[in-house]
């Protein structure tokens, strides 16, 4: 009977042969790692016209070249920035951005619970280990839109609105002042903060104040939804306005003259493409500046320059690049 | 089991192998259909998803641009037709992964579509410009959900191509290895069934050829062929039985008539050697008594010679004797010869001793001669002088002159006879040289003889040593013969009483070899009988060698 068993012995061989050469073609090549980004939008979020949308269209463009993934929250899903961001780092995201300063607490609160997750933190400075800070030199836009205004303002007065009195809003002010009195040095600055980034009708009225009462005819507005209140006042009173963070020409396309950019789109792209590429940051903090085009101004309209005040636009600009400001 | 039966398992089983590996090829090919067509679903639905939705975006867009009725229609029209397609995709997808991002897609959609709806009767162009901004953050998910999906059906179509070019080449090498063993299971299915017919094949050959000793191995099986070999076992093993019982017979026969045989022939030589030696016997009878009588004369003649021999013994004795005594009397002789040589030697010997004497004094004389020459040559020198003296004298010493004169003619005589002197002297000498020579060749001659003479006596000593032995001998010859003669009386009388004994023995032998040759007859008809038997068990023995009943020194019985 030995044959017989050979012959059992042979099929078992082959049967072994099958199943080992099927499971060796089984698991699947891991799939590449594509980085997830998070961000939690600030304020009304997708759709703002400014800061979120910029925010967004950096990720869209990040998306298409980078081959990332990422993710939103806005507080008309979560209604908590602390909700938005704890969602978005349980989802996985490899980088959970927050949006703004109002951000900014609720952001150190998640960063501590999730030290191993990096944290970018937009427009403000976090000390946390875990949270990068991406600020904008705003006053070096400032210091453009001033010297914009003061090259075009007929009654040598010019207005400033600041949202809330802090910090980084009076870097908006020094700018905008030391580029007025660059271009202009007869001409006068009155500022005052609404207290309130939201209130569109306080920005109305602080503005409306100031060109009836101080003569003024061009105010720079760094006031969010209070600031846009004051664009649509000017228009309304048929004088100028300079607008913050997004080209705000459509806003108040008979008023606006032109508006300081930060480029978030452009910061938010380098800063990702960084990440992506060194899965770290080298710095805890990074500055985006007109050097960095993190910062410029919106093409100058309503009332355009003319070549001469083009040249002294372009000089300034450029001792501005190699000295910073005076 | 049945032959049928086996031959229709073997069939079979290598049927089932084939179609166990169309099984797994056919289970392998349809279990990638299944799986491709979800994903692939999902792909196509999310990208028809994302085409909606940003035809509704660009609606809106539109819309907020220029506010007709129309496009108001179409925004709205749009954004639900976008709505509809994302609930249907929500409703179809179940990878948890895709619906998680179809549910968030799904509640922003629906929030956007109310304010958007609100958006539009209100006609609020900013909030209308929002909520197709709002669109896009939508779109984003859209989009991912797209690029998973489209990953997903690449890694997936990847691993099928995979999984196919797997399930190629196990097909391949499956269909190989089930080739060979179907290939082997037949060769051993229908080895098992042949090879026992074979070997009865072969059984039955060597059967016909009488080798009746094959060993049938055992055949498990219980199939005909099991059978078949356990009949044929049994019908070898009857042969084998029938066979062997013949054989042993056929063989105790055949050596029982060849050791008859052996054993008649031995008998035969027997006798024949008898019937030679009894004639032999005879004959040498004849002989023996024939040279007794011979004998006998010879030995009355002998006695004769003996007798006459006898006297010339002793006579030779006599003869011996006389030898000896001659021989003494020689060897006296040669004794005088002896003693007379010795002192020849011995006057030699003074003589030589006498010669040497003369020799030294001649050696004087010679001196002496030499003096007186030396003396005549000085006195001729004082003449000389003296003459001359003489001569300065004058006349006073005329006389002198004379006296002179005289002393030198006898220095010149004085000198002549010592020359004289010399030669006779040297004349003296030479003479006895020669005796002296001739004295050595005397005494070489002498001492020659005296060995000659040793020689001599030596020679008579061992001839006297000789003769006394013959002499001794003789005298014992002398009487052994006085002997001799006494025992050859008594021979002479034992022969002539043998040679009556034998006359009688040979008359016995005669007999002895008639009845011999007798006996010879009767063993050659014994010896004719037992070859007719052996013929018989011969032919017995061949037919039977036809069947070998034993395997010995054959090895195919294994």
């Amino acid at each position: 009977m030995k044959p017989v068993r050979m012959i059992w012995t042979c099929l078992l061989g082959i049967a072994l042969l099958i199943s080992g050469c099927s499971s060796q073609g089984g698991a699947p090549d891991q799939e590449k790692k594509r980085l997830k980004v998070g961000i939690m939008l600030s304020d009304v979020g997708l759709g703002d016209q400014s800061f979120s949308d910029a925010a967004f269209t950096g990720l869209m463009q990040a998306q298409e070249d980078l081959d990332i993934f990422f993710d939103y929250r806005e507080l008309a899903d979560t209604t908590t920035y602390e909700q938005g961001l704890t969602e978005l780092v349980e989802e996985g995201n490899d980088l959970v951005i927050g949006l703004g300063f109002m951000v900014k607490d609720s952001l150190e609160s998640i960063a501590s619970q999730y030290p191993d997750t990096t944290f970018l933190l937009i427009d403000e400075v976090s000390e946390q280990p875990n949270i990068i800070s991406l600020t904008f030199k705003e006053d070096e836009g400032s210091y453009l839109a001033g010297v914009v205004a003061g090259m075009k303002t007929k009654s040598n007065v010019v207005g400033f609105i600041g949202g809330v009195d802090v910090p980084i809003i009076r870097k908006f002010e020094t700018g905008y002042i030391a580029g007025v009195k660059a271009s202009n040095p007869n001409a006068k600055v009155v500022s005052e903060f609404a207290g309130d980034f939201g209130k569109a009708d306080l920005g109305a009225q602080i503005a409306g104040n100031m060109f009836e009462h101080d003569q003024a005819d061009i105010i720079y507005a760094a006031a969010g939804f209070t600031g846009i209140g004051a664009l649509e006042e000017a228009e309304k009173l048929g004088k100028l306005a300079i607008g913050v963070d997004t080209d705000q020409f459509f806003l108040a396309e008979k008023a606006v003259l032109t508006s300081m950019l930060k480029n978030v789109d452009v910061a938010i792209y380098s800063a990702v493409k960084t990440y992506q590429e060194q899965r770290e940051f080298s710095e805890s903090h990074l500055e985006f500046g007109l050097q960095e085009n993190g910062i410029g101004l919106a093409p100058v309209r309503v009332v355009p320059m003319t070549k001469k005040e083009e040249q002294t636009f372009k000089t300034l600009k450029q001792q501005l690049l190699s000295n910073g400001i005076q | 089991m049945k032959l049928q039966m086996k031959l229709l398992l073997n069939t079979m089983l290598s049927l089932l192998m084939l179609l166990a590996a169309l099984i797994y090829v056919v289970v392998n090919v349809s279990g990638m259909q299944a799986s491709n067509e979800q994903t692939l679903q999902v792909m196509t639905d999310s990208q028809q998803l994302k085409t909606e939705l940003i035809l509704a975006q660009l609606a809106l867009s539109n819309a907020s641009g220029n506010m007709t009725e129309g496009n108001k229609g179409e925004a709205l029209d749009r954004v639900n037709k976008a709505n509809v397609r994302l609930t249907d995709m929500l409703d179809n997808v179940s990878i948890p992964g895709y619906s998680g991002i179809l549910e968030t897609a799904k509640s922003r959609l629906d929030l956007v579509s109310q304010e958007a709806e609100q958006a539009l009767d209100d006609r609020n162009v900013a909030e209308i410009k929002r909520q197709s901004v709002r669109i896009l953050g939508i779109l984003n998910g859209i989009n991912t959900l797209n690029i998973l999906s489209s990953e997903l059906q690449h890694s997936k179509s990847e691993q099928t191509d995979a999984k196919i070019r797997n399930v190629y080449w196990i097909a391949l090498i499956g269909g190989i290895a089930l080739f060979l063993a179907a290939g082997l299971l037949n060769y051993i299915t229908t080895g098992r069934i042949v090879r026992p017919i074979k070997r009865l094949n072969r059984h039955t050959q060597e059967i016909a050829a009488g080798k009746l000793f094959v060993n049938i191995e055992k055949y498990r099986g219980k199939d005909e062929v099991g059978e078949l070999t356990q009949a044929f076992s049994t019908m070898v093993s009857n042969l084998r039985d029938v066979a062997g019982t013949a054989q042993h017979v056929s063989e105790q026969v055949e050596r029982l008539t060849s050791e008859l045989d052996e054993e008649n022939a031995i008998m035969s030589d027997i006798s024949k050697q008898i019937a030679h030696s009894t004639n032999e016997l005879a004959a040498g009878s004849q002989a023996i008594t024939e040279d007794l009588q011979h004998t006998v004369t010879n030995m009355e003649e002998m006695k004769i010679g003996f007798q006459s021999n006898l006297q010339d013994s002793l006579q030779s004795v006599e003869y011996g004797e006389e030898a000896v005594r001659t021989i003494k009397e020689g060897m006296e002789a040669i004794d005088q010869q002896r003693g007379i040589m010795d002192r020849n030697m011995e006057a030699i010997h003074r003589m030589e001793e006498a010669v040497r004497l003369l020799s030294d004094s001649i050696g004087d004389i010679r001196q002496m001669t030499g003096y007186v020459s030396d003396v005549a040559s000085q006195t001729n020198m004082l003449s000389l002088n003296a003459g001359i003296e003489a001569a300065r004298a004058g006349e006073a010493g005329r006389g002198f002159a004379v006296v002179a004169q005289e002393v030198k003619k006898l220095a010149g005589q004085s000198a002549l006879t010592a020359n004289q002197m010399m030669t006779v002297l040297e004349n003296v000498s030479n003479g006895i040289e020669q005796v002296n020579i001739t004295m050595q060749v005397c005494m070489e001659q002498t001492t020659q003889q005296a060995q000659a003479v040793g020689t001599t006596n030596d020679a008579f000593d061992s001839i006297r040593g000789k003769v006394l032995q013959i002499a001794d001998h003789l005298h014992g010859l002398k009487n052994e013969m006085h002997a001799s003669e006494e025992k050859s009386n008594q021979v002479l009388q034992s022969f002539e009483s043998i040679s009556s004994i034998t006359e009688q023995s040979a008359a016995g032998s005669e007999e002895i070899s008639a009845s011999t040759a007798e006996q010879l007859t009767a063993f050659l008809s014994i010896s004719d009988k037992v070859k007719l038997l052996r013929g018989a068990s011969d032919r017995l023995s061949a037919t039977l060698e036809q069947f070998v009943l034993e395997g010995a020194g054959d090895s195919r019985a294994s």
